[in-house]
């Protein structure tokens, strides 16, 4: 079964149209890009995917589900801003996924957390932007899901970060689950992509393999990108 | 040796040359176990899957052999080894001498530069 | 799932209702306590009494305060929980939790009438440790005992009939005064510029719709007083209180539903989370 299908997704707010049409599939085991310039719809299409919007019209399946509870069980989301509560502590994050999510495992996130030296004991209030952003990548990453939605996990942060933000999802990369990975700074994710969708002013412009693009225009998906999407 | 990529070619034909060129250079030894796919592409900062298919692709040239359970490994067979590094070598230097042409130099003219500077290379002890 | 939502709810909103509640109740025992230095202690002193007396007034308007603080920080934490957890960034985390919006937001309707109804007997208690002395439970312990001689099957069907009606009323209000709220809120973050004043804007909208809804309603049961006199007068006191009481309970119900099915359309169709 596809992990994602979508047929005719439109979205639009008054006379603005945010998505037109978007149809596409997605197979189990993917680390998908997501592509576009800011404004593109990326954001909009997986806020769909996560319930958080109402599509004008067309239909979408996550694992042959509607968005909605079931299929929250088994997307984890990643959303673009921190959204964690900021009273609470590592630990009282960690019984709050346990709580909700049942394929949450917490021994993998309390790991992840050692490895960067983040106290069960610190509130969100306490961390910088940055930690904070690392704590939520850790939360969703120790799911183990069927879809991943990953909205510019590395728009902003340091190079450092972005490498251990890449290394996190190869390292919890599953051949059953799907990922997908929304930026606009390509060249930083290229080499973790299978697939890319371009995605613009609404439309999908196509969707490919990295090495097939490599393969058959003789130039990286980021070359590619600045030549689709040049002023 | 660090992975590194270029942006013109598929990334899983750079890492089988990148991973050729190890076995080669005796870095991975014939009959050496290598790390897991995941590892290996943790390591490389790759996609798994685009691993996995180089692996695939060193199996079909029995560059490297899969035991269902134990992992995948070198070969052991020295004679295939030797034989790919004949095949890199002889890729060197079908761009080398590219290369030269394109710097105007004739064959003649070549082999005679190689030999002066292979001298020099010895004399200067590097 | 529920459950794990009230528990997170309680988690989120414990820390600080229960200081408030703590301060609340020791203001009381310290004003009780002034109250027993004043008449117990005497100052030599001119300034020492002034002192004392001063620190007594003090505890006592902080007393006084803290009696209404308890509501107060109940309904705006109820007010800033749903628009910080569900209308703000949080919101991104709330919303894809595998619960329904019902349960997301029955979770919030629950838990702050608990702390309502835990405002109302906080105070109670305070006022009680206030005043009570040997007299108090005295006369408290008369009445008791006077009501339980009163007591026949009539009077104590009614006086339960008469308990439930008053939780009911109580309760309903509690959940009521949340969707005033939450009905607003979600309307006006559903657009995508100027949330907060949009929220207040309906707010007003509805309070004063509400007035019109009901003052029509009014006008329109005007014909129908001559019908309902004729029963008044053949009923019973009691009668007339738990018919005055259900409707009241009835009307308010119809409001509360009203309310809370445009605010879970509102959350369910139009999100729109920053």
């Amino acid at each position: 079964m596809n992990i994602l299908e979508c047929k005719g997704l439109t979205k639009r707010y008054g006379a603005i149209t945010a998505l037109d049409k978007v149809s596409f599939t997605l197979e189990p085991g993917r680390i998908v890009g997501l592509l576009g310039p800011n404004g593109s719809g990326k954001t909009t299409l997986i806020k769909i995917t996560n319930g958080l919007l109402v599509p004008t019209e067309g239909q979408l399946w996550i694992n042959g589900q509607a968005p909605g509870k079931e299929s929250h069980a088994m997307v984890s989301y990643l959303p673009e801003r921190t959204s964690l509560p900021l009273w609470m502590t590592v630990k009282q994050l960690q019984d709050f996924y346990e709580d909700f999510y049942a394929d949450f495992q917490r021994q993998r996130s309390s790991e992840m957390l050692d490895r960067l030296e983040i106290s069960p004991k610190q509130r969100m209030r306490q961390m910088s932007k940055g930690t904070r952003e690392k704590v939520q990548l850790i939360l969703a990453m120790s799911r183990q899901a069927k879809l991943y939605l990953l909205d510019e996990p590395i728009g902003g942060v340091d190079p450092a970060a972005r490498d251990y933000i890449l290394d996190t999802i190869i390292r919890n990369y599953n051949p059953e689950a799907s990922v997908i990975i929304s930026t606009h700074l390509i060249a930083d994710v290229e080499k973790v992509l299978d697939e890319v969708i371009f995605i613009d002013r609404g439309q999908i412009l196509f969707q490919s393999t990295v090495d097939a693009i490599r393969e058959e225009k003789g130039m990286s998906v980021d070359a590619l990108f600045r030549e689709v999407y040049k002023c | 040796m660090a992975w590194q990529f270029r942006n013109d070619t598929p990334i899983y034909t750079q890492l089988i040359a990148q991973i050729q060129q190890r076995i080669v250079s005796g870095t991975l030894l014939p009959g050496e176990r290598l790390p897991s796919v995941r590892d290996l592409a943790t390591e490389a900062g790759v996609n798994p899957n685009t691993m996995q298919r180089a692996m695939m692709e060193m199996e079909r040239e029995e560059l490297v052999r899969s035991q269902r359970t134990a992992g995948r490994f070198v070969t052991e067979d020295e004679e295939r080894i030797q034989r790919l590094r004949e095949s890199m070598a002889r890729q060197r230097v079908k761009e080398f001498l590219e290369g030269m042409h394109l710097l105007g130099f004739q064959e003649d003219e070549i082999v005679t530069f190689v030999q002066k500077e292979g001298e020099n290379h010895e004399h200067s002890g590097v | 799932m529920l459950r794990k939502l009230l528990k997170h709810e309680f988690r989120a909103t414990a820390r600080v209702m229960l200081p408030v509640y703590l301060v609340t109740i020791l203001l009381a025992l310290m004003a009780r306590g002034t109250d027993f230095w004043t008449q117990m202690v005497t100052m030599d002193s001119f300034t020492g009494q002034n002192f004392l007396l001063f620190i007594s007034i003090l505890i006592g308007v902080g007393f006084s305060l803290a009696l209404v603080a308890t509501f107060v920080v109940a309904v705006i934490l109820m007010i800033l929980r749903f628009r910080s957890n569900l209308m703000a960034d949080e919101g991104y985390v709330m919303f894809t939790l595998p619960v329904s919006t019902h349960a997301l937001v029955w979770s919030k309707l629950i838990v702050s009438t608990v702390w309502f109804v835990g405002a109302i007997l906080i105070d109670i208690l305070s006022v009680t440790v206030l005043v009570a002395d040997i007299t108090f439970f005295q006369e408290f312990g008369r009445v008791i005992h006077e009501i339980s001689q009163h007591m026949t099957t009539y009077m104590m069907g009614n006086g339960i009939a008469f308990v439930v009606e008053l939780i009911l009323t109580f309760l309903l209000g509690g959940l009521i005064s949340c969707l005033t709220f939450y009905t607003p809120l979600a309307i006006g973050h559903s657009f995508s510029q100027h949330k907060m004043l949009l929220s207040v804007a309906f707010f007003f909208a509805i309070q004063v719709s509400m007035q019109i809804i009901s003052w029509t309603l009014v006008m329109i049961g005007v014909p129908f007083v001559n019908a309902f006199s004729v029963w008044f007068s053949n009923a019973t006191p009691a009668a007339v209180l738990h018919g005055m009481m259900w409707v009241s309970i009835l009307t308010s119900a119809i409001y509360g539903v009203v309310l809370y099915c445009i605010t879970i359309r509102m959350l369910h169709r139009h999100l729109n989370l920053e």
